[in-house]
Order: structure tokens, then C-alpha cells, then sequence
């Protein structure tokens, strides 16, 4: 067989569909005793990852405890104050630092990746891989998605997230994902189209991607090398669309799972918003439409549902303004409420492809937190963590790691293997994180 | 070669950094050798090295990225105070502040040199401006692209260098293009009407609802005050529950004020709807049947009650989303001249935007809403519902605004787009689809014509999109539908989304731009769209390449209406005006920033870079200039309703000692200098610095330490800018930039003149009385980065005035990024200066800089 045509390369790919072991249908046949039984044999549950990020970060006398220890015994913030049922289900981490993140308004471009994305080769910005595509190119193969990434709004201003994308592919460009939790409940529960319809439009997808690719490179004569380049990025997106084209394929006759939510509105914002794609984090998970997730929430829509007309950097400059310390404070309990709400339904879900009849919440691994601790500094990022997936991790305690500014790739490198990632070091990871779960 | 010539350049002064060095990299500060010796040396000399790090080995000059990075360390370390280590001796405040300043700028020229792209010009994709545009001008339906892919952040939205593509963005463009498709053959289908008077609304006696109100009202006073049984007086069973005071559920606040509201207003309702002040629907509007290829003008006509002087805006408003009201956007205001009993006509042109799958059934399936408010506080959601506010003119009565009649006309075309033409001349609204399949080929092939640009269309290429049309007409789909994805896929395709300038085929060595890029090029310049034919024909010809003829070229374009293009897309980018748009203030506080000033404020300096272009006039006017550019609301907020209060834009000669005039006294770019709702002198002194002074300050670094915030929280913003000067991390760059912004202390934090601070801990207007407050009378002295003293905002401008050759050049620079799509490079310099040189004797007219642009080498070469 030749693979060197597209033609053939094609071919190979709708051959590979038929003959390749078909995608677990576990996800979508949670009740299946056969699948139970193939769990069981494996006797190992899925793991799931998800990575929050909220840009500007909290003020230190509002979120950030001083003592370490257990959350129950030592002096929390007041901030904490609605996530006093759950501090048993969360572990708070301190000392983590991204050393490559140069930027102080800029929390998650970088936070993933770990990289320095205004370095000085020739572009204003260039990224790296993030930690999450890397587990999604190895947790990803037996999901419809190998990853989905939410997002704010992009009228979502001044809200210290940086760049348009908390993932980042192999070649550093970003994965700004679905802004809106109707754009994700299609991804998850699809579009009610017929298997006929669905072929019929995977068909007619091709030939128009075959006459764009046609159309681009015709151009390649007349374009001078540099043009070249920029070509080069207009084929490579469209034989990554034709990618994802095989990939839909090969789940064609996997039918989508049924919705057992309604379709959520087409204009949520802040508050609602956040809720709703809570819950499209727990469905994603429940009917394993993926296993890697990230969210890059909408802070400053969070302000304005709660009514504040500042944006997250008006009230990063708090300073002494007492009226700004206020309103950290009211956002900053507004994030623990939502989160500890989250706790919540992460452990009354129940996970269907758990042999032992665990929830979802013993089978995750949540980061929430972003790049920047308060303000404009970037070290010791807040580290929030929840979920069962981490090894050997009781919950219920302030974490500190020994030594100031550790990188905070050492934390994700420890994620990523406990999540069954096959990787020795993240980044700048100079270790992993593992020793400070276990003190 | 090109490094080469940097060093020259850099050598001689040309350059604003001459930092280059012998070796072509750029030296790092002298005063970063004492500090070593007496500071780091101990632990980091070549004997020791501790961590590794050997200072004394260290380049001291930086060619590369990783040398760069090296001395970024440094800095970094610096700047969070981590070196030298806390136990050993500080260095003094001073010594380290010109360290850090010295290092910072050092590593701000090499980051400028590593990233310099020695003149090439990126390939570059059409923006979403430009995309909207070019939708509007090819295919006649002006569409809003929020569904587009963002542009990517940069000096300029045109540089093609910062684009990157990926596969979702590309298919966001696809199914982008889906839309538009469908939607211009829904337009392109319907026949054009006659421009009239869609619909018009008298509002006398339409206070119906109030009067209702009213009337029930007096019952339920006749029961509860005087006895009554709700029947005797005349409230039905049905109604009494519903409106008994004591009913928890009952609205009251809403019902007391419709009745008062009836009530004050008595003797006007005959005449015309009063615009209530304070009731939760305050509006009047209408509705019209809309096109989405027409503008229209709305009329108003209406008066105000004697007497009254600020409260006589009223403000224009769309649907917001589903929102209308006051919960709307805004797009523009009048400012009433007449009475109740002599109401004047005022009238506005309206350009309406469409959502990209805007296809209505039928004409008035889907009409569009035109509201009519005064003109109260703006801004965001929420802040509307607060009408319960201290009074902004306590001594005039409580409505003010009296509306007798409104209309809309329309609606007004276009000439017809190429692909209205097309659509008319192959009858697609009327004939069989069997005779469309038969010119669907051609039909393709003219509007790909059109869409590449002229750039060549590929061989078989038409034959692919017609066989995909065919096999959507196979399926069973009709001629509109089965068209919509080779329609769809010419718009997403290479030719079109990217600026595409083919090389010539014999000569690599030539740059020369052919005519047709050429034509290309300028029109992206001027108007953001592409060629029109007359444009095109001098391509075709070749004569656009002869100077006269492209400066004539020049001329011509920056007359027509397109050129607005330009001015609205370049001065809000140039000037950093968009963060205008996403401010986060709080009307509640600040009484004057209505929708009306808010709209007016973002329209101001494109006015006015608008009239410095159209008259030629000198670039020193974005310092001062004897005029301002306003409308009624403006002017009233300026103080100058006097001299203008009509309703368009319109030139205003300030009188004598004005402090108004030039860019820095325009309440946008005071207003962008605005944080949590007080000035910030440290934006405004940041923003003089980059746009005028042409020497943006370098971004902020992480983790520099706190400042004391032990402070007062009722400090004065002086004092608060001050403290900065007390770290030496801060110090060593706020003190080149927060003593300009001082200047401006007297504009408030939305650019009205103040002569006393008030500093309050109230969130509302009507808490200022009762909270705590302090004022403090305006010091406005401050310093420019060359030393020169001054006091109070005529001194900074006199200040300023004496570098009209550095604000020329920036304005000229600026502009020779947005033309080219790319930073400007030290290849450029020559032409700068030269241009320069020559502007100098008639003190650098702008409409001059513009022709000496598009006849640059630069712009004439690939």
C-alpha cells in the first residue's frame, strides 16, 4: 500500500476504520454486562483530567491560607468560608511556580505549557505543547474526543487569562475550543443526525477539503518562500480537519449517547454559565465523549452576572482601596461556591465504566487555579486539587512543597502518571510532585 | 547586510535606541558593571560561580535569543528583589533603580532587534474588518463577523506576522461563509424599494397605560382613604385583589410612578409623550420593515421643557441580543434644541449590522427596533436599572424630554455589488433551476473573479466547484441551495482570505509589486476593502505605478465615504482606544457618562484624525490644535455649548485658552486612562509616551514588590502615583512616565474638567453626601522624560509642542505599520527620516505623510 498520496493515504484510513479494533463502546452502553465484564478483567477504572484556570488570581487575605496542615484545623481565609462542606474533598498546594511565565496579566497561556511565550524568537508569542494534549494524545484514543476544551466568551475582557487558549498543540498554536455550553452539548450528545446523513456529509466534507487544499496549493508557484510558510499553515489545518474527518468515521456507527439534559440556552452568562458547563464537564465524562478537559473560565462574566462593573484587572489593582478588597472578596467566595457545588456533583455521579461501582469523583483529577496568584505575580500559583485519581493523595489538607518556586510542571508531570500517562518529566520538571501527597 | 546597515544606523543617532553595538548586538548598560563588582561578584565571578552562573563571562553583548534570556534572568531576579540575597547588603534605592531602568531598556532594543523582520512583509489574511467590508463591497449586505475568527493581538490588527491559522478557525471561515451565502442570495433575490417613510409614530395621547394606572389608582384612594367598598368605587372583583396595597404582590413603586408620571404631565400628553424620567419603561420607539443592504435615517422630533440645560440628550438605541431599551446599544444621540410648544427635527443617518443569518421570510417577519431615551447613564446591563439617582440637574423638573412624532426613511441602496449584478443578470430569483445549472459554471467562475482579487484562477478549479454543485443538485437541492457550498468554499479559500502578491515569474531578485498587488495593497490601506474598477483599470493599465497617478489615487480615495475605513480602523488602534470600548466604570458613580457621551467619546478622534487628513493638516494638532471635533452632547460636556450643539459631528474653533484640542485632552483617550473609576496618571503618562512620544514603556515585569498598601484609602491619586517613586523596581521606569500623566489631573476619570479632586468610598452618585470623602485641590505639575518641568495641562502641551518632529514621526511610523502589515523594521529608517526632512518646512501635514507612504519603496515592493 502507498501511503505517500492523499489519495492512498485516505484509502488507508478508511480501511483502518473497518479493520482496527472498534472504540470501547462502554461509554455509550453503560449498563452492558459485557463491558462491565472487560472493565472488571481490567480491574483498572478510567482516569479523567481537567485543568481550570480563572486568570488574575485571589487576594492573599481572602484565599491563601498561612498554616499548612489540615483545612479543618488551621485558620482558613474567609474566602473559604463556602467550601467549609467540602475541605475534605480538596487539597490546597503552595509553592508551585511557572519560572517560564514572564507575563503578569497573562495567567493561562502559559500555565499549561510552561512555557515563555514572549521569548524572543521572531513572532510576539509562541507557545508549547500543553501538559493536556499530551495526556490526550495517550488517554484520548478510545473517546469520540481525544480532548475538549472550554472556554469564556472572547468578549470576556480583562479577565488576566492572556493569549486565546489554555491548550496548546504540538507545534505551540492554541486550541481555543467551545466558547458556549450549547456549543458543547453538540460535541457530546451531537447534532440527531442519521447514520446516512452523517456519511453523506462526511463525503461532501472530503471533496470540499480536497478542492480548498487544491486551491491553496496552486498558489505555491506564485507565493515567494516566506508566503510560503503561511500556506503551508492554511493545508495543514485542513488536512488536520481531514483528520478529525477520519476520527468522526470510525465512531460512525457508534451512536451518540442519549441526552438525559436538555439543551442548555444559547445565551448564558457568568454565573449560569459556569453551572452549565459544570454540568457538560459531568456529562462529557459520564458518557466518555473524552477524558481531558480543560476550562478557561469567564471571569470577568462572573463579575458582571454578579452585578460589578469592574473588570478582574480593575480589581487586581486593589491596593489599599478598601471598596476593591470588597469585591475580591464577594468573587472569590463566588468561585468556591461554584467549585465546592462542582465537588458536589462530581461525587454523586456515579461512572459507569467504573468496575467497582465508584463515582466520577474517585476516578478524576481536577486542577482549578491559573497562573497568577494575585494581581501580577506569578509565583506560587493558587493549586487547588480535588478528585480520587491522585495517587496515594488524602485529601483535607494545605500542602506546602519544600522548597519555594518548585515548577509547577513537577505537579503536572505527577498528574499526567497518575492519570496512567506514560511520561518522565513535563517542561521544566525537575521532579514530580508525588513526595508532597504523601508527608 | 541588513545588520550592517543597522549598526550604521544605529551609530549615527537615527534610531530612538542606540544601544547597537560593534558587534551589531545591542550592549548592555555601563552601570551594570559597578553593581556587579560591588553587589554580585562575591558569589558569581569566574572563582566562585555560584549556581553556576559566572557574571564576569557573561556576554556584554546581546545578538541572540538565548543571550537575551540570560540577561532577562537577571533582570527578573532584580526586579522581584530575590538578588542580592536578603542577608547581604541592599544596594541603594537609586543605584538599583538605574540598573534596573538601564538593563530593561537594554533588553526592550534587543527584543526590538531579534524580532525585526529586516523589511519582509508577512503574507497576510484578510482581518474581520476588512472581511465585513469586503463582504459589503463584493456581495452588498453589510454582516457582523463576531463569528469570525479573532484577530490576533498586536500594534495593528494588518500585521501579518502575529496571524497564525488553525484548522477550527478555518472552519469558522467555512461555516462562515455558509451563512453569508445564503443570506446574499436571500438579499440579492429581493427586489429593491423605493426609498419612503417606512413608519412614523405620533405620540400624543399615547400616555394610555399611565392613564389607566391613574385612574385606578384614584379608586383604590377612594377605598382605602375614603371608605369606600372597591365596587362603589368601580374596581371589579377581578381587579381590587390585584391592585389592594396591602396585596404582598402588588407593584406598588411601578404603579405610584406611572400615576404621578400621568399626572405631573397632564397638560402635555395631548401634544406628545413626555420621555418619563424615572419609570421602568421610559422609551419610545419603533419599528421598521428592514434590508440588509440599506442605511436609513431615523427622525425625531421633540422639545424641552424651558429652562433646562444638561438633561436635554436624547439617545439613540438598537436591540442589544434580544434586549431593547435601555438595556440596547446605542448608536447616537441629539441634542434638543427646541421647546414643548416649538419641538425641533433632528436627524441621523443609520447603518444597521446584520447577524450573518439574517434571511427573514418576508419583509416584516423580522422588523427592526429603534428606541428613543434621554440620554441618562450608560453603560453595561445592570447599571440601567438604577433610575432612582441623585438628579444631574437637581433644579430641573423631572422630565424633561418631550417627544412629538419619530420616522425612519428608507430604505437607501448601494450601487448594486458585483454579485448583485450577477444574481440580476442570470435572473436567479426567476429562472428554472435547469436553466441555472446550465450557467452555474460561469456564474462560479465571475465571482471568483471577483473574490481572488484578480489573482489567476486555478485550471479545473471551477470544474470541482461546479461538480460538488451538481451532486448537491443530484441530492435534490435547488439552484440557491445547491450553490451555497461552492459559494461557501470560494470564500474560504486561499485567494481570498489571504492578500495574495504573486511573484513574477522571471526575476526573484526584482521586489517590484505588480500593479494589480499594488492596487490591492493601497485599497486595504485606505478603505479596508478591495480595488473599485477605477482603481483597478489604472492597475490594468500599469499607470498606477507612475507616482503622480498614485498619488491622485491617494487623493481620490481618502475623499470617498469608504475611506472612514481607515480612519476608524487605524486611530483607535494607533491611539490604543479600543480598551475604551471594554472599560470597566461605574455610571452609578459617574453622573455624565451617558450612552450618548459615551458613543460621542469612541466617535471623537476618528473625527479628528478624519478632519487632520481631509484638510492636511499638521501632525503637532494631535498635540493641540485650536479646534475640537464634537456633536451637541459632547460639546455640552466640554463646556462649549455655546459655540455648536447640533447633532452631527462638526469642527468647533475653541476659544482663547481652551484647555481642549489635540488627542490628550479628548475624553476617549482620558477615559482609557481611567482605572476603578479614578484617573490613572500612570496610563495617560504611559499612553503620551508611546503615542506621541514615540517610546512605548516597556511591559510591566511580574512580581515586582507590593507597594505599602497601609495607605490611605482616601488618598489622592498624586499621592498614590508617588509611591511609586519610593521602589526602585517601580521607580526606574514609572518616573519616565507617571509625571506626564500628572498633567492631566485636571480631567476627570471621563475627561470633564475638574479643578478638585473628590476621592469617596460611596459606589453611587447619592452615597457621596453620607460616606466618607476627601478633596484635594489638583496639582497637574509634572515632568516630561527630558527633564522639562511644567504645570498644568497648557504647559505639558507648550512641553510637548517641542518635539512635533518625534509625534510626526510616530503618527508617520504608525501608519507605516498598518499600511505594510508588519512592524516597522530598521530597513525603514531612511525613508522615515527622509520623509521627515522633507515634511518639515510645512510642519508635517498628515494627508502629505500619508502619499509619502504609498509611493515608499516599502509599500511598492513585495
Amino acid at each position: 500500500m502507498n501511503l505517500t498520496t492523499n489519495s492512498s493515504r485516505r484509502t488507508f484510513l478508511r480501511a483502518g476504520a473497518k479493520t482496527l479494533s472498534l472504540p470501547f463502546l462502554s461509554s455509550l452502553l453503560p449498563a452492558s454486562a459485557q463491558v462491565a465484564a472487560e472493565k472488571a478483567l481490567a480491574n483498572k477504572s478510567v482516569r479523567r483530567l481537567l485543568w481550570m484556570s480563572m486568570g488574575h488570581g485571589h487576594m492573599e487575605k481572602h484565599f491563601y491560607p498561612k498554616a499548612n496542615g489540615t483545612l479543618s484545623n488551621i485558620a482558613l481565609p474567609s474566602g473559604w468560608d463556602p467550601m467549609k462542606k467540602n475541605l475534605g474533598h480538596v487539597t490546597m498546594v503552595s509553592n508551585f511556580t511557572n519560572a517560564e511565565n514572564k507575563q503578569p496579566h497573562d495567567g493561562s497561556e502559559a500555565v499549561l505549557t510552561c512555557a515563555n511565550v514572549v521569548g524572543f524568537p521572531g513572532k510576539a508569542r509562541h507557545n508549547s505543547i500543553s501538559c493536556d494534549q499530551v495526556a490526550a494524545a495517550q488517554l484520548g484514543k478510545e473517546t469520540r474526543h481525544e480532548s475538549l476544551q472550554f472556554n469564556c466568551a472572547n468578549n470576556d475582557s480583562g479577565n488576566g487569562h492572556g493569549g486565546v487558549a489554555m491548550s496548546y498543540r504540538g507545534d505551540g498554536s492554541p486550541l481555543p475550543g467551545l466558547a458556549s455550553p450549547l456549543e458543547v452539548f453538540f460535541k457530546v450528545f451531537g447534532g440527531n443526525m442519521s447514520r446516512e446523513e452523517m456519511l453523506n456529509t462526511l463525503k461532501q466534507r472530503r471533496s470540499i477539503l480536497d478542492i480548498l487544499e487544491f486551491e491553496g496549493n496552486s498558489t505555491k508557484r506564485v507565493l515567494s518562500k516566506d508566503d510560503r510558510e503561511k500556506l503551508e499553515e492554511y493545508t495543514t489545518s485542513i488536512r488536520d480537519i481531514e483528520l478529525s474527518l477520519s476520527r468522526e468515521e470510525k465512531w460512525i456507527d457508534v451512536p451518540y449517547p442519549q441526552s438525559a439534559q436538555k439543551k442548555p440556552p444559547e445565551e448564558l452568562e457568568g454565573e449560569p454559565e459556569i453551572e452549565a458547563m459544570f454540568k457538560m464537564i459531568l456529562a462529557a465524562w459520564q458518557t466518555d465523549a473524552t477524558r481531558v478537559i480543560t476550562y478557561r473560565m469567564p471571569d470577568a462574566g462572573l463579575l458582571q452576572s454578579m452585578g460589578i462593573s469592574s473588570t478582574p484587572h480593575t480589581l487586581s489593582h486593589y491596593g489599599s482601596n478598601t471598596s476593591l478588597h470588597d469585591l475580591n472578596l464577594q468573587r472569590t467566595k463566588k468561585w468556591m461556591q461554584l467549585y465546592s457545588g462542582f465537588i458536589d456533583q462530581l461525587r454523586s455521579a456515579t461512572d459507569p465504566l467504573d468496575p467497582n461501582g465508584g463515582t466520577i469523583f474517585d476516578n478524576c483529577l481536577v486542577y482549578n487555579g491559573g497562573g497568577l496568584r494575585t494581581a501580577h505575580r506569578n509565583t506560587s500559583v493558587p493549586c487547588l486539587l480535588t478528585g480520587g485519581g491522585f495517587q496515594g493523595l488524602s485529601h483535607g489538607q494545605h500542602r506546602v512543597a519544600p522548597k519555594e518556586n518548585t515548577p509547577l510542571a513537577n505537579l503536572w508531570t505527577t498528574m499526567l502518571q497518575n492519570a496512567g500517562v506514560r511520561i518522565d518529566r513535563f517542561a521544566d520538571a525537575n521532579a514530580t510532585a508525588c513526595s508532597i501527597f504523601k508527608s | 547586510m541588513n545588520r550592517y546597515l543597522a549598526t550604521i544606523l544605529f551609530s549615527l543617532g537615527v534610531l530612538t535606541i542606540p544601544l547597537f553595538g560593534a558587534d551589531t548586538g545591542v550592549l548592555t548598560p555601563k552601570s551594570i558593571e559597578p553593581f556587579f563588582e560591588s553587589h554580585c561578584y562575591d558569589c558569581h565571578d569566574a572563582a566562585t560561580a555560584k549556581a553556576d552562573l559566572n557574571l564576569e563571562d557573561l556576554t556584554r553583548s546581546i545578538t541572540n535569543g538565548t543571550d537575551a534570556l540570560h540577561w532577562q534572568d537577571i533582570l527578573d531576579q532584580l526586579n522581584a528583589g530575590e538578588m542580592p540575597p536578603k542577608k547581604k547588603p541592599q544596594p541603594a534605592k537609586e543605584e538599583l533603580a538605574k540598573v534596573v531602568g538601564d538593563l530593561t531598556k537594554s533588553l526592550q532594543a534587543a527584543q526590538k532587534m531579534l524580532r525585526d523582520s529586516g523589511g519582509s512583509i508577512a503574507l497576510r489574511r484578510l482581518n474581520r474588518r476588512e472581511y465585513e467590508t469586503t463582504i459589503k463591497d463584493m456581495m452588498g449586505i453589510r454582516l457582523s463577523g463576531e463569528k469570525l475568527p479573532d484577530d490576533p493581538s498586536g500594534r495593528f490588527d494588518t500585521i501579518g506576522q502575529n496571524q497564525s491559522l488553525t484548522p477550527m478557525q478555518l472552519q469558522k471561515y467555512f461555516n462562515y461563509g455558509q451563512e453569508v451565502a445564503r443570506t446574499v442570495l436571500h438579499w440579492a433575490c429581493e427586489p429593491r424599494m423605493e426609498p419612503q417613510v417606512l413608519e412614523r409614530r405620533e405620540f400624543a395621547n399615547t400616555e394610555g397605560r399611565s392613564k389607566r394606572i391613574y385612574e385606578i389608582m384614584e379608586k383604590v384612594r377612594l377605598v382605602k382613604e375614603e371608605g369606600k367598598t372597591p365596587a362603589e368605587a368601580g374596581l371589579t372583583d377581578k381587579e381590587w385583589p390585584k391592585y389592594d396595597p396591602d396585596n404582598p404582590n402588588a407593584q406598588k413603586a411601578v404603579w405610584k410612578g406611572q400615576r404621578e408620571y400621568y399626572d405631573r404631565n397632564r397638560h402635555i400628553h395631548a401634544k406628545g409623550r413626555m420621555l418619563s424620567h424615572d419609570l421602568l419603561v421610559e422609551h419610545v420607539s419603533l419599528s421598521y420593515p428592514q434590508d440588509a443592504r440599506a442605511d436609513y435615517r431615523v427622525r425625531f422630533c421633540g422639545g424641552v421643557v424651558d429652562g433646562v440645560s444638561i438633561r436635554r440628550g436624547v439617545r439613540l438605541m438598537e436591540k442589544n441580543g434580544k434586549l431593547g431599551g435601555k438595556h440596547g446599544r446605542s448608536f447616537g444621540s441629539f441634542w434638543l434644541q427646541g421647546t414643548i410648544d416649538k419641538p425641533t427635527v433632528h436627524e441621523a443617518f443609520y447603518h444597521p449590522v446584520f447577524r450573518p443569518d439574517f434571511r427573514p421570510e418576508n419583509r416584516n417577519a423580522s422588523r427592526r427596533f429603534v428606541f428613543a431615551l434621554e440620554d441618562k447613564r450608560g453603560g453595561p446591563g445592570s447599571e440601567q436599572f438604577y433610575h432612582h439617582y441623585r438628579s444631574i440637574e437637581p433644579e430641573a423638573p423631572k422630565d424633561t424630554i418631550f417627544a412629538q412624532w419619530m420616522e425612519v426613511e428608507g430604505p437607501f441602496y448601494d450601487p448594486k455589488s458585483p454579485f448583485e449584478k450577477l444574481v440580476g443578470k442570470y435572473q436567479v430569483a426567476t429562472a428554472s433551476d435547469d436553466t441555472l445549472d446550465s450557467v452555474a459554471a460561469t456564474f462560479l467562475t465571475k465571482f471568483a473573479e471577483v473574490a481572488f482579487r484578480s489573482s489567476a484562477i486555478p485550471e479545473n478549479y471551477i470544474d470541482q466547484l461546479s461538480h460538488i454543485y451538481m451532486e448537491q443538485r443530484k441530492a435534490g437541492l435547488n439552484f440557491r441551495e445547491a450553490i451555497v457550498d461552492p459559494l461557501a468554499m470560494i470564500l474560504t479559500s486561499f485567494r481570498f482570505l489571504y492578500l495574495v502578491e504573486p511573484q513574477k515569474k522571471e526575476a526573484a531578485t526584482d521586489n517590484k509589486l505588480d500593479p494589480i498587488s499594488l492596487a490591492n495593497r493601497l485599497s486595504y490601506f485606505l478603505w479596508s476593502s478591495p480595488p473599485d474598477e477605477a482603481l483597478l483599470s489604472l492597475a490594468k493599465s500599469g499607470d498606477l505605478l507612475q507616482p503622480i497617478v498614485l498619488q491622485q489615487q491617494v487623493d481620490r480615495m481618502l475623499e470617498s465615504p469608504r475611506a472612514e475605513h481607515f480612519f476608524a480602523g487605524f486611530m483607535p488602534q494607533w491611539a490604543h482606544l479600543k480598551r475604551f470600548d471594554s472599560l470597566s466604570l461605574n455610571s452609578k458613580l459617574l453622573e455624565h457618562r451617558t450612552d450618548g457621551m459615551i458613543h460621542a467619546s469612541r466617535r471623537e478622534p476618528i473625527e479628528f484624525f478624519k478632519t487632520l487628513v481631509q484638510e492636511n493638516l499638521p501632525a503637532s494638532h494631535l498635540i493641540d490644535s485650536d479646534f475640537v471635533m464634537a456633536n451637541g452632547v459632547l460639546a455640552m460636556k466640554y463646556g462649549l455649548s455655546g459655540y455648536y450643539s447640533g447633532d452631527g459631528f462638526q469642527k468647533i474653533q475653541l476659544p482663547p485658552n481652551s484647555p481642549r484640542g489635540g488627542l490628550i485632552t479628548q475624553a476617549a483617550f482620558l477615559s482609557t486612562g481611567t482605572m476603578g473609576n479614578r484617573t490613572s496618571p500612570v496610563i495617560r503618562g504611559s499612553l503620551v509616551k508611546e503615542i506621541l512620544l514615540n517610546d512605548p514603556p516597556p511591559p510591566p515585569p511580574p512580581n515586582v514588590p507590593e507597594l505599602d498598601t497601609g495607605a490611605d484609602p482616601l488618598a489622592s491619586v498624586r499621592s498614590l502615583v508617588e509611591l511609586h517613586q519610593t521602589k526602585a523596581q517601580c521607580a526606574s521606569c514609572h518616573a519616565r512616565f507617571d509625571f506626564i500623566g500628572l498633567g492631566l489631573e485636571n480631567f476627570d476619570a471621563i475627561g470633564l474638567w475638574r479643578d478638585e479632586e473628590l476621592v469617596t468610598e460611596a459606589r453611587e452618585a447619592q452615597q457621596i453626601e453620607k460616606r466618607p470623602k476627601k478633596v484635594y485641590p489638583v496639582d497637574a505639575s509634572g515632568e516630561l522624560p527630558n527633564g522639562e518641568t511644567f504645570n498644568g495641562v497648557h504647559e505639558l502641551k507648550a512641553a510637548l509642542m517641542k518635539e512635533k518632529r518625534t509625534v510626526a514621526g510616530s503618527l508617520l511610523e504608525g501608519m507605516l505599520c498598518y499600511a505594510l502589515g508588519r512592524d516597522v523594521s530598521f530597513t525603514d529608517l531612511p525613508m522615515i527620516e527622509e520623509s521627515l526632512n522633507e515634511l518639515e518646512k510645512d510642519n508635517f501635514p498628515v494627508r502629505a505623510m500619508i502619499k509619502k507612504i504609498a509611493t515608499s519603496q516599502s509599500f511598492l515592493s513585495r
